[in-house]
């Protein structure tokens, strides 16, 4: 525990210096200072848990800010912020604080408590920790939940006088500058995989087997299922009001279409409808292609986006496909009608050149040298590349995962968001089927190390905002924050490289241009993230978010 | 990484609930929407059809797929379902004496590699009205009322699958004319290679019965390899390496370890622990017996109704050359061809 508690201690930001007594920059001096009050952060957060006896001095002091209920009351969760201004106690009083940083009297009587130091940065005098609180009647199912931030102040002895060195650190005063505190009264989901696919037992073998499992007994050499990147697409294949599940797999394992079934249960009919390809499979689309009410299937294999036409039979005849100039392999396939003719046009997203370390982005922070994407124009079911012509070639191969279509500026045609890795993502505005970058003037580069993103107007003010998937990394925090991080790097460029591992970006769209307000909204660290997405998780018509995230975990307990 | 350790791994999803002024609050743990899993793919859709969205997500380990069933269950909601993406549409609703401008717009896509519906979803709190579509062309709206209940399925995630220690090469690996001589291999008649030590119980206990199978089969002719009996050690040796080679880091081998030789000398099946008649008849009739499936690229799966789309196997050279420059056989020649 010790040495996670330091590892999470060495992510840190250096704060401001301090006249006195500068924090530590250097990796070594984080490490020796934070090495050095290991032991009172372990007693910091058995006292937390309600495991020891308090590890403050004696009249050490406190400050807790007063909180400001939601202005969503009534539903199946809730939830209390800190307020911006005011303080809800000022004291000595241990319990009290206790109860701010757990979430209130109301985590008392809740027999299992877990406090998790998540993010911690060495400060003058002591430590800003942002704790996690989970509290249940058992570990499995947390009804309350608490995150805080709390500024520390550690001096050594019970006197809080300086003293030898042979005396154990004390905490002098805590100052909790932000909580968050929510609850639940009733299950807002429950997981009903169980249910829904068990009882076809092929799908459920095939799906109840991890990744890491499939990659080592399938000859793959591109290891298209360790790294996971498997779409999935939801339509209503067979008109009956249900929707039904497309579900892309690695080379070797076939793909799945699973049909919802009037009890709600899933059945498998991939291959009695011709959609069970071997082939790696990531982006799959069900959408109506050929405008005859009948959802189509659209499938990015390897290089090629293919496109099978549902007959009245239901079954799924290659209608036309697009081939990429060369094998590297499409991830992220949508569809809109970018030229206003009527019919459906594909987008599809390219990454690497043909497996996932061939290629290396360069330069790491703005890469250009990755494949490009491609657009092809419905001609009658014949797919044209036009990506060239409507000027969506422009600034390279940027190692995109996805586009997204969104017709923000509500001229409308559908205009196109592309995801990036490894740098700038690209606003395309369409004028006629001719796209121009224009992300940089409306302030949407957001360069990181983008995954995914996802349109909403989450704050219901007639406009769309954007939610952008990005990775937030521990290990790159705790190296590209140092201040002697790069010397041989100007400071744009350490600041651009900063942001690889900085997080999820919250866009929102204000006038002519989308403000940057991920950290006031909370919403930064979805840790290593993927695919997340708007959602109004408790139907209060406002849309929340989920946010996917790991990268890979092997079987050991330890990371990188 | 190849030590089993994580790269950015047990990390758990995140959902954020708005708290209202733009500000969200991190309800992962209450919602039980956290799991470990390296998470890839969230997709939103009403699957149910009571006026929620409920959840399809994507991971890369464990369990693959999970299905998160909402249960907010909202008495009204307003479903905009124009037929095509791309269409918007200005939803004008007043809230005590609050009114809101909200816009939805249908797409084909959204996150990362979801493909969803054309169908755009606003849940009504109670006491919500809509007072119209306003502003843009598309009106095709309706105000839906939560539907009756239904059954719902059974709760619980899928149970972990075991695998059946069997790779089935994509390629098959032909293997060199001196090797294949070394393990009595005749050409024209598929070949199992069986490495066993005495003192492991499947092999005492499992294997003698599935290799009786085997014998009275009559179709596939069968070494077996002693790792106690010292002239064996180059086979077993040879035979442990490549298997240790292609199957890659993080293998679980064991014995028995056995090998399926193809009629025309190529290594087509890998069998790590009992031997499963079922699975070896399999392999026989699909890789080693019918020549054209055999040039297919194998899966896990029965063949038959399945296929590929980019068609026939992609060369053998540079695994075989893979192979070569890892030390793992002598005989350049051959491989150099």
């Amino acid at each position: 525990m010790i040495a996670r508690l330091i590892l999470a201690l060495a992510a840190c930001t250096a704060a401001a210096a301090a006249p006195q007594a500068p924090p530590p920059d250097l990796p070594e001096e984080v490490e020796a200072f934070v090495e050095a009050r290991a032991d009172w952060l372990g007693s910091f957060k058995a006292w937390a848990e309600g495991r020891g006896e308090p590890p403050f001095g004696e009249g050490a002091g406190f400050r807790v800010p007063a909180g400001e209920p939601s202005s969503r009351e009534g539903g199946p969760v809730r939830l209390v912020r800190s307020a911006g201004s005011g303080a809800a106690f000022r004291g000595t009083d241990i319990p009290g604080l206790r109860d701010a940083l757990l979430g209130g009297q109301g985590v008392r009587g809740l027999a299992q408590v877990k406090v998790k130091v998540v993010a911690a940065a060495p400060v003058p005098g002591g430590f800003e920790l942002q704790l996690r609180v989970e509290a249940g009647s058992s570990p499995q199912a947390p009804v309350w939940q608490a995150v805080s931030r709390v500024s520390l102040t550690l001096v050594r002895g019970a006197g809080g006088e300086p003293a030898g060195a042979e005396e154990e650190w004390v905490c002098a005063s805590a100052s909790v500058t932000a909580w968050e505190w929510a609850s639940r009264a009733e299950e807002l989901f429950t997981e009903r995989t169980l249910g829904v696919i068990g009882p076809d037992e092929r799908a459920a073998r095939l799906l109840g087997v991890g990744m890491d499992r499939w990659a080592q007994r399938l000859d793959d050499p591109s290891l298209s299922a360790w790294f996971g990147h498997q779409g999935i697409a939801a339509g209503d294949v067979n008109g009956d009001g249900r929707p039904d599940l497309l579900v892309a797999m690695p080379s070797g394992l076939p793909n799945m279409l699973l049909v919802q079934q009037p009890d709600g249960t899933v059945r498998d009919v991939a291959r009695e409808v011709g959609l069970a390809w071997l082939d790696d499979t990531k982006g799959v689309l069900l959408i109506d292609m050929d405008g005859d009410g009948r959802q189509d299937a659209v499938s990015a294999l390897g290089h090629v986006i293919v496109v099978q036409r549902q007959d009245e039979r239901g079954r799924f005849q290659v209608a036309g496909w697009g081939v990429s100039p060369d094998e590297a392999p499409v991830y992220g396939v949508s569809a809109a009608d970018v030229d206003g003719d009527g019919d459906l046009d594909l987008f599809g997203a390219r990454y690497v050149s043909t497996r996932y370390a061939d290629t290396l982005p360069v330069p790491l922070e703005d890469a250009r040298n990755g494949p490009s994407n491609v657009l092809f124009r419905n001609d009658r079911g014949r797919f044209v590349d036009v990506t060239e012509a409507a000027g969506l070639r422009a600034g390279g191969g940027r190692f995109s995962l996805q586009g997204s279509f969104s017709d923000f500026d509500l001229d409308g045609d559908p205009d196109l968001y592309v995801v990036n890795d490894f740098g700038r993502n690209q606003l395309f505005v369409n004028d006629g089927g001719r796209f121009a970058d224009e992300a940089a003037s409306f302030g949407v580069e957001d360069q990181g190390a983008g995954m995914g993103a996802s349109w909403s107007d989450f704050d219901r003010d007639g406009d769309l905002d954007l939610y952008v998937t990005n990775m937030y990394s521990s290990a790159g925090r705790r190296v590209a924050f140092q201040d002697g991080f790069a010397p041989e790097r100007t400071e744009e460029e350490r600041a651009e490289i900063r942001r690889l591992s900085l997080g999820n970006s919250l866009l929102v769209r204000e006038g002519t241009r989308f403000i940057d307000r991920s950290e006031g909204a909370g919403v930064r660290m979805g840790r290593w993230a993927w695919g997340a997405v708007f959602a109004d998780l408790d139907a209060d018509g406002f849309d929340d978010l989920i946010s996917p995230s790991g990268f890979l975990t092997g079987p050991k307990p330890g990371d990188l | 990484m190849e030590s089993g350790v994580s790269w950015s791994g047990h990390e758990r999803n995140v959902a954020w609930l708005q708290a209202g002024a733009g500000r969200f609050v991190d309800v992962s743990a209450i919602t039980g929407l956290d799991q470990v899993e390296d998470g890839r793919v969230a997709l939103r859709c009403d699957w149910d059809g009571d006026g929620d969205l409920d959840l399809w997500l994507r991971f890369r380990s464990g369990s693959t797929l999970r299905y998160m069933e909402n249960r907010a269950d909202p008495d009204r909601h307003v479903a905009f379902e124009p037929g095509r993406p791309g269409a918007s549409v200005m939803v004008e609703t007043s809230f005590g004496e609050e009114s809101t401008s909200t816009l939805l717009q249908t797409r084909t896509s959204d996150g990362y590699l979801a493909g969803v519906r054309p169908r755009a979803v606003l849940a009504l709190r109670p006491g919500e009205e809509v007072l119209g579509a306003e502003g843009l062309a598309e009106r095709r709206l309706q105000v839906v009322a939560r539907p009756a209940e239904r059954k719902a399925p059974e709760a619980g995630s899928l149970p972990a699958h075991e695998l059946p220690g069997r790779v089935v090469l994509r390629t098959a690996l032909p293997l060199p004319p001196g090797r294949l001589r070394e393990l009595g291999f005749r050409p024209g008649r598929p070949q199992l290679v069986v490495v066993a030590d005495p003192e492991c119980e499947v092999c005492a206990g499992v294997l003698p019965s599935a290799i009786d199978a085997i014998v009275e089969d009559g179709r596939i002719a069968l070494t077996r390899l002693n790792t106690r009996n010292k002239a064996d050690g180059p086979a077993v040796r040879w035979a442990s390496t490549t298997a240790a080679h292609i199957l890659g880091p993080g293998a679980e081998l064991d014995t028995p370890l056995s090998l399926l030789i193809g009629p025309g000398g190529r290594l087509q099946t890998i069998l790590v622990g009992a031997l499963e008649w079922d699975g070896m008849s399999q392999d026989l009739e699909w890789f080693a017996l019918e020549p054209v499936q055999g040039a297919l690229r194998a899966s896990f799966d029965p063949p038959g109704a399945s296929r590929w789309f980019h068609g026939m196997a992609r060369s053998s050279a540079p695994l075989a050359q893979e192979l070569l420059e890892a030390g793992f056989d002598s005989e350049a020649a051959f491989y150099s061809k």
